[in-house]
């Protein structure tokens, strides 16, 4: 029994701190996603000035892969934010045609697994005819990532233990108060007092029963029907 | 100027994103175009196209031509130009078509258009091209011209692209740079397009609580002259007008050199709806089709003609979905008439 | 006394609220250190932006002193950014040149200023953005509503994990103390039916004591009956009835109800996926296809929902015949294969199979464990045990997405469909534990055929019921739910964050109220009744639209139609049970087949009826007609209602469901 109990608070116990832990790290998340899309609002700003530059050449007949002055202006505007790392002009097929990052011409952004954001660049028949990719340090991320990550671990550790903890003190609490009870049960004179009337109740009747009745004074028309087996849905009568 | 009329008027994709909006970072590319890259890859022969130009090489055909490079799609083109005489074009058709045999006609021009394919109610037997596909560029006013019957379909095998920016559109973008009460506008009462373009100035105006002081040039017989436009220019100034505006009006056009230096000392701002006026008619202000992308849209219709194979009635013609405004700035310092700063995200500046 | 099972759940949940709570406050600390910094970056980024474009004007030869609309630009760059409390201008002298908003209530926002240049690199003033402080606040306001949404996530979970451990056998001896002390405290003095196990020693006591009194109670009543004292008897069985003496009670039955763990564990497994499922489709789409993007997210879903509603009637003979416990095991299995596949699909035509067979197992598990609760209550209590069965899937619904979104954001979609098929093992392996064994009844069911259907279609009832209320309520439920409701709050410039919050009204409403509602339904033994009101109160909350096409109204909209579907879902399928029972053998598979088909029709039917009507007649006339609908279908069924009343032939079937399942 004792066993049974323990077993099933430490159960509980567990359960209590997993879903302590599970809603910590999903807030994390959340706080994460919401970091980031900061960051990237801010990014998307300079991404929205290099389309709107090639945009306006495209417009006046200027192809996308001839556009040569956008490498200085991408560099311009990858400079002004220190944690960009790169900035790309693609073709609709996603050749990065200039780049503040010589390295990358010729690549095919999709491919280098680098998480980044993208504006489109359109044609004055709405077309799309490339896109503008930032990449950023995933360092500002994490940064932010770790400072969020440490400042929740600081409160989730404690809630966690706390929980857990608190469910093992009450588990113990309810199980001591279902002991008592139970012992206590065991003394007909210390039942509950419906109980109690109940058991003075039969007390009773059985006494007077046992003496007998006087003969001709019938107390209702059930009584032959006394004895049957109880029926199911008594039994079954929910509190 | 808020961001939302901006984006109405079809060119404040620069303000939005300045703006910096927060969601949609991650934006999905979206499929590039009408034609998929590579269309042409399961093409067989390249497609062969007979151009008729008007007056040689401009920046439509250029438009035109590198649509089909960016696709990847193979074309022989064969260029023929009329050197601004439509009379030309029955000989060189006699002369082109037996051996080039092309897939698809593309001409400049209303003269040209019509001397291939048309009106669209000549008797069936007149000798126009009616089994090759024509895509037209820079026709200002199919329908008027009887090209089409609407530009929803032109019911025969001719689609294109038109170059005029619709007046209402115009209006505001001119409002964007100043709002105005009055608004003056010289035209030639005989050009039937001219007169279109009047009603819509007025129907936009009467949205917006502001009035329309039409001035019709002077007519000699039923031709228009160019007397007394000065005087004109001057009158509308005195009348309270803020704007003056030039439609794309084409005796007006020939007197542009007279029209601009009024206005200017006048001190009258100027709106025109063609390139040609900013540039060398000391203009202000003008919202243009880039004659580039005007030859990509035809382009792209002569991709839904070749590749996707569908038939020319079934494709609308169409103006562009974005336009040019140019800014005159050494107009603006004479008449000490700024543009609002937002509008130097997204306009070319003369300078 | 509240007893046992609800103070581990009152316990549970006052722990975990505390603690999320304090997770909140954390998070809300957290948010305020690492978000404020960022935003004060983003107004030095939007301010350098604006002063380049100033510095253009000057270079194009816009005097500094002469610049036009700069206060109209402030003004759009504060309606895009709304953190921003001012914008200004100022000259290097110091004055003020133009402005945007009015920051002169804040203190010490934070701002960003940045320089003006000219051509030659003079500084001519300053650009100047304030930061407003309220609206960082109301920024990390926004995380933390998502962040309790989140704590009411996990609360949900941990009480379905303590329910699975409550519902387990380990927790026997436990329930075995619980029940006696209950009945003592009611004053009933019953013998207790089975052995208390581990418990024994505790017990007993209380066992010796009852027991000696209903041995004392027999031979009494025996003697009583010797002598013919007919007085004595009737007391003696008055004091029966008041006390349970001499009866024995037996173990409660949780058999209908077993089945919950293991269905909410698969039911997430099919939620986890709903948030990425579109997009996903669409990339393994693009890797080698023609579809439109669109057409290649969709056809994966509507295939599987397509599945799911044609399986129902098939499925529900072949289950009896399975065998609830099998049929689960089967269903659970196929699908579990069915992620897995999607998790490595190369080709889409593989991917939109693989969701084939999920679907079909999805199926056979949601027609089992329905049969299972149908099978194992009966009656009173069968509205009761329902409900659990639709909580079960409700709260799956809540929990799922978000968890399954961040599962994919983090570690991708494929790994997200692995964990999808875990959990379907988990659900397996636990039904197979916890389900009763049932026997292969090869002939007991053989199919549900054509005529099967119809019989079913001839049961008394059926029929307005099934498209007076079944229908209607489905069809209500998706239109609103699926397509008005987000179609609308877009349009209202709501983000899909935000509608992702409007549509959990309607889940945590379910949650809360089903059990509720259910039991009263059960006690008032008015299911009809509850099925009619359930079904005026979504419509009419929906016909309320109306009189104001709001946000105020969409929220009623949608309360109400949470509580509307709480009052009468149970009671539904309750009913569709009991006529189900009353028929018997194949037909009653049959019905139930026929009530799922019918209902997941609505489902398919109200987000294509309502596209259409909200393109032909606006969004506020379109959910008030669709409400209509609702209230007219319950008109209906009330109308049959009285007139079965009349009939003699609602006695007799509901005389037979009662006996059927004893």
């Amino acid at each position: 029994m004792a066993r049974t109990t323990l077993g099933l608070i430490a159960v509980f116990a567990l359960i209590a701190a997993a879903c302590v832990a599970f809603g910590a790290y999903f807030s994390y998340v959340t706080l994460l996603n919401a970091h980031r899309s900061v960051i990237e609002a801010r990014f998307g700003i300079a991404a929205e000035r290099v389309a709107d530059v090639a945009e306006q050449a495209a417009s006046l007949g200027i192809a996308l892969p001839a556009q040569g002055t956008l490498t200085s202006l991408l560099d311009r505007e990858a400079r002004v934010e220190p944690a960009i790392r790169s900035m790309d002009l693609a073709d609709e097929r996603g050749i990065v045609l200039f780049s503040s990052d010589p390295a990358r011409l010729g690549l095919a952004e999709a491919q280098d697994g680098g998480r980044g954001l993208t504006r489109p660049v359109r044609n004055d028949l709405n077309e799309v005819i490339g896109h503008v990719v930032v990449r950023y340090d995933p360092q500002i991320l994490a940064a932010g990532a770790a400072a969020l990550g440490d400042d929740l671990k600081v409160i989730a550790l404690p809630a966690l233990i706390g929980a857990g903890a608190a469910t093992i003190v009450i588990g113990l609490l309810l199980a001591a108060l279902l002991r008592r009870a139970a012992r206590r049960a065991a003394d007909p004179g210390a039942w509950p007092p419906a109980a109690r009337a109940a058991l003075a109740a039969a007390e009773s009747v059985h006494r007077e029963a046992a003496r007998g009745f006087p003969p001709g004074k019938p107390t209702s028309g059930r009584a032959s029907a006394a004895g049957a087996a109880p029926r199911p849905g008594e039994s079954r009568r929910r509190a | 100027m808020d961001r939302r009329s901006l984006l109405a008027l079809g060119l404040g994709a620069g303000a939005a994103g300045l703006a910096g909006r927060l969601p949609g970072a991650h934006g999905q590319p979206a499929p590039a175009g009408p034609a998929a890259p590579g269309a042409g890859a399961a093409q067989g022969r390249p497609f062969r196209i007979l151009m008729l130009t008007f007056r040689g090489d401009t920046d439509v055909e250029r438009g035109f031509r590198d649509y089909f490079a960016a696709n990847e799609i193979k074309v022989e083109f064969l260029t023929r130009d009329v050197e601004r005489d439509a009379s030309r074009v029955k000989p060189i058709l006699a002369e082109a078509l037996p051996g080039f045999k092309p897939d698809l006609i593309y001409t400049y021009g209303t003269p040209n258009t019509l001397a291939v394919a048309g009106p669209y109610d000549a008797p069936p037997d007149a000798p126009f091209v009616h089994d090759i596909p024509v895509v037209f560029a820079l026709v200002a006013a199919p329908v008027q011209v009887k090209i089409a019957p609407s530009l929803a379909s032109s019911g025969r095998n001719v689609t294109g692209a038109v170059h005029v920016v619709p007046t209402d559109v115009q209006m505001r973008a001119m409002q964007s740079y100043k709002a105005f009460r009055k608004v003056g506008v010289i035209y030639s009462p005989n050009e039937r397009n001219s007169v279109a373009i009047i009603e819509e100035m007025q129907a936009f105006c009467a949205g917006i609580d502001a009035s329309v002081i039409a001035q019709p040039l002077t007519m000699v017989g039923n031709r228009p002259t160019g007397e007394g436009v000065e005087d004109f220019v001057r009158n509308l100034k005195a009348q309270g007008a803020e704007w003056l505006y030039l439609p794309a009006d084409t005796f007006l056009a020939t007197i542009f050199d007279r029209v601009g230096p009024a206005a200017l000392s006048a001190g009258l701002p100027t709106f025109g709806a063609t390139e040609f006026f900013l540039r060398e008619g000391l203009g202000l202000v003008g919202l243009v089709s880039r004659y580039y992308s005007v030859g990509q849209l035809a382009a792209s219709k002569a991709v839904e003609i070749l590749v996707q194979r569908v038939p020319p009635r079934n494709i609308p013609i169409e103006t562009l979905r974005r336009f040019a405004l140019i800014i005159n700035m050494n107009i603006a310092k004479q008449l000490g008439v700024y543009p609002p700063i937002a509008m130097l995200n997204y306009a070319e500046v003369i300078t | 006394m509240i007893g046992l099972r609800g103070g581990i759940t009152v316990a549970i949940v006052l722990i975990l609220c505390s603690a999320l709570a304090f997770i909140g406050w954390g998070a809300e600390q957290a948010a305020q250190r690492t978000i404020a910094p960022e935003i004060l970056a983003k107004a030095n980024t939007v301010a350098r932006s604006a002063a380049d474009l100033i510095g253009r004007a000057g270079a194009v030869g816009v005097p500094f002193d002469r610049l036009e609309g700069v206060g109209d630009y402030f003004e759009s760059l504060r309606a895009a950014n709304p953190e921003f409390a001012q914008i200004s201008l100022v000259s290097a002298g110091g004055a003020e040149l133009a402005r945007a908003g009015d920051a002169s209530a804040f203190a010490a926002a934070p701002q960003a200023r940045i320089p003006v240049p000219d051509p030659s690199g003079r500084r001519l003033g300053d650009v100047l953005v304030l930061v407003d402080p309220t609206a960082v606040t109301a920024q990390v306001g926004a995380v933390l509503v998502d962040v309790a949404f989140i704590g009411i996530v996990s609360l949900l979970v941990a009480l379905e994990l303590v329910a699975l451990v409550v519902g387990s056998r380990g927790i026997g001896a436990l329930m075995a103390v619980e029940r006696r002390l209950k009945a003592l405290g009611r004053g009933v003095l019953a013998r207790h039916e089975g052995s208390p196990g581990a418990a024994g020693a505790l017990v007993s006591p209380i066992d010796r004591h009852v027991g000696a009194l209903a041995e004392r109670h027999a031979a009494i009543r025996a003697a009583a009956e010797a002598r013919g004292d007919a007085t004595a008897l009737s007391r003696l069985a008055d004091l029966e009835t008041r006390t349970g003496l001499g009866r024995v009670q037996a173990a409660e039955s949780e058999a209908a109800v077993a089945v919950r763990p293991a269905l909410f564990l698969f039911m997430l497994a099919e939620e986890l996926t709903r948030p990425f499922l579109p997009r996903f489709a669409q990339s393994v789409a693009a890797a080698g296809g023609s579809l439109s993007p669109d057409l290649a997210a969709s056809l994966p879903i509507v295939a599987f929902m397509a599945v799911v509603a044609l399986c129902q009637v098939p499925f529900a003979g072949l289950s009896e015949r399975l065998g609830r416990r099998r049929g689960f095991v089967i269903g659970a299995m196929l699908a579990a294969m069915g992620y897995a596949l999607s998790a490595v699909s190369p080709s889409y035509a593989l991917f939109v199979a693989a969701r084939v067979g999920t679907a079909v197992g999805y199926a056979l598990v949601f027609v089992s464990s329905q049969g299972h609760v149908v099978d194992f209550s009966a009656g009173a209590a069968r509205s009761a045990a329902l409900a659990v069965f639709v909580r079960a899937i409700m709260v799956a619904s809540l929990c799922g997405p978000p968890i399954g979104g961040v599962i994919a954001d983090r570690l991708g979609a494929p790994a997200a469909f692995t964990a999808s098929a875990g959990l379907a093992l988990v659900a397996l392996v636990v039904a197979f534990l916890t389900l009763p064994k049932t026997a292969w009844r090869a002939g007991a069911a053989a199919g549900v055929g054509l005529s099967d259907l119809k019989d079913a279609a001839r049961a008394p009832g059926l029929m307005a019921l099934l498209f007076g209320c079944a229908f209607p309520a489905k069809f209500l439920f998706a239109a609103l739910c699926f397509l008005l409701v987000p179609l609308e709050l877009q349009r209202l410039g709501y983000s899909s964050a935000a509608i992702g919050r409007f549509q959990m009204i309607y889940p945590v409403i379910m949650v809360l109220a089903v059990p509720f509602f259910a039991a009263m339904a059960d006690r008032f033994d008015a299911r009809g009744g509850f099925v009619v009101a359930g079904a005026l109160v979504s419509g009419l909350g929906a016909m309320a639209m109306v009189l104001n096409p709001s946000i105020a109204f969409i929220v009623v909209a949608l309360v109400a139609l949470g509580y509307g579907q709480a009052m009468s879902i149970a009671s539904q399928s309750a009913l569709v049970a009991d006529t189900a029972a009353a028929l018997g053998g194949g037909r009653a598979a049959g019905v139930l087949g026929l009530f799922r088909l019918v209902e997941r029709s609505g489902n398919a039917a109200g987000p294509a009826s309502a596209g259409f009507l909200m393109a032909s007649v606006g969004f506020a006339l379109a959910t008030a007609l669709i409400g209509t609908v609702a209230v007219a279908g319950a008109a209906l069924f009330a109308l049959s209602e009285l007139r079965m009343k009349q009939s003699p032939r609602r006695a007799s079937s509901a005389a037979a469901s009662e006996g059927s399942s004893a």
